[in-house]
């Protein structure tokens, strides 16, 4: 069952996503006028699609600084940005907080039901712990020959990824027993990009002891 | 999850003029769960709707492009063009319909004179005054007959 949330001050915005989205069959729908109730809703439940309306600002929480708290705390549920049509400004900030689109207002039964149905493909997704999670799995039991859709799967984490320290742990993993110095290689990057990585540290100083 | 196609679809609509009756019909849509939005240039008339109208409203000159394509006409499934004056009615009806490509427009119409305009580009119209009258014929004949 699809949890949707919407966060607006406008009744008109709310209504209207709703009264489109509560005709699919099991959506379960919530909305939110204060950014502080959704943030409290966040923390107990996390939605398949939250909706935010960047006009929405209460104190210091305005909707762009919301979308700066999901990506601080890693949340990886899919957000749409609820603007008007003169705000293109606001949305290209929003883009740099990995929402998954925007809509203007006014907007069509459509364009929502269209976004719905990337949010929830997205939603179905593994997220990126567990992508790398799968794929030291696969690293652990790789064969020796037949590997190159892993190592393009890491390096696509990579290009999606440049700031984070696990695509080149995970590199270097898969680089270890092949070329053990572009593992060291990465597994420094990692640990420039995350000091307290502990795993980076172990296997770097494994590699380093058995040179 | 599973995805299933809407069992009531929503539509949306696009009503030009928010008088008695543009706001009448505003607001019947906007019971009936479609999306609604309103153009009017008096920012006044919009308290013509109703408190639960959920639709959304555009203060503009309803005859100007760039608010039509504002208000996302070329999406629209119907256009109500429902303003005061006969000429701006057949301006905006013939404009949705040349520049985006709207079929379902239909268009109030004051003067029976003007019914010919609207018919020649196949406007479908609505013309008060007739339905009264046609009303009033029929009325007339029942009270000739008894």
């Amino acid at each position: 069952m699809p949890l949707i949330y919407v966060l607006s001050e406008e009744r008109n915005v709310i209504r209207n996503i709703i009264s489109i989205l509560e005709k699919v069959d099991g959506n379960v729908l919530r909305s939110f006028t204060e950014p502080d109730e959704l943030l409290n809703e966040i923390r107990t439940k996390k939605p398949d699609l939250l909706f935010v309306d960047l006009k929405v600002s209460k104190g210091e929480l305005t909707g762009i600084s919301l979308l700066d708290k999901f990506k601080r705390y890693n949340y990886n549920f899919p957000v749409v940005v609820v603007t008007t049509l003169n705000s293109i400004e606001a949305v290209k900030k929003a883009f740099q907080y990995d929402v998954i689109d925007y809509i203007s207002i006014p907007f069509t039964p459509d364009e929502i039901l269209e976004i719905f149905q990337k949010a929830i493909k997205i939603s179905n997704e593994p997220t990126f712990n567990e992508k790398i999670k799968e794929l030291k799995k696969r690293i652990e039991f790789m064969n020796k020959e037949d590997n190159k859709d892993l190592e393009d799967q890491i390096k696509s984490l990579f290009y999606k990824n440049p700031s984070l320290p696990q695509p080149h742990y995970l590199y270097a993993l898969f680089m270890k027993n092949k070329n053990p110095n572009i593992a060291i290689k990465n597994l420094k990057a990692s640990l420039a990009l995350d000091p307290n990585f502990k795993e980076a540290k172990y296997a770097l100083d494994e590699l380093e002891n058995n040179k | 999850m599973d995805f299933k196609i809407p069992f009531k679809k929503s539509f949306y609509y696009v009503v030009f003029g928010c008088g008695r009756l543009g706001s009448i019909i505003a607001n019947e849509l906007s019971a009936k769960g479609h999306s609604v939005v309103v153009i009017d240039r008096d920012e006044a008339s919009f308290e013509n709707l109703s408190f639960d109208f959920t639709g959304f409203t555009l203060i503009g000159e309803a005859n100007e492009i760039e608010q039509m394509r504002e208000a996302k006409i070329d999406k629209a499934h119907a256009v109500f063009v429902l303003t005061p004056d006969d000429n701006t009615n057949i301006m905006i009806a013939l404009t949705v319909k040349k520049y985006f490509n709207v079929n379902n427009i239909i268009a109030r119409v004051y003067n029976p004179k003007n019914i010919k305009t609207f018919a020649k580009y196949k406007i479908e119209i609505v013309c008060p005054t007739m339905l009264a009258s046609n009303r009033l014929k029929k009325f007339i004949s029942k009270g000739e007959k008894q």
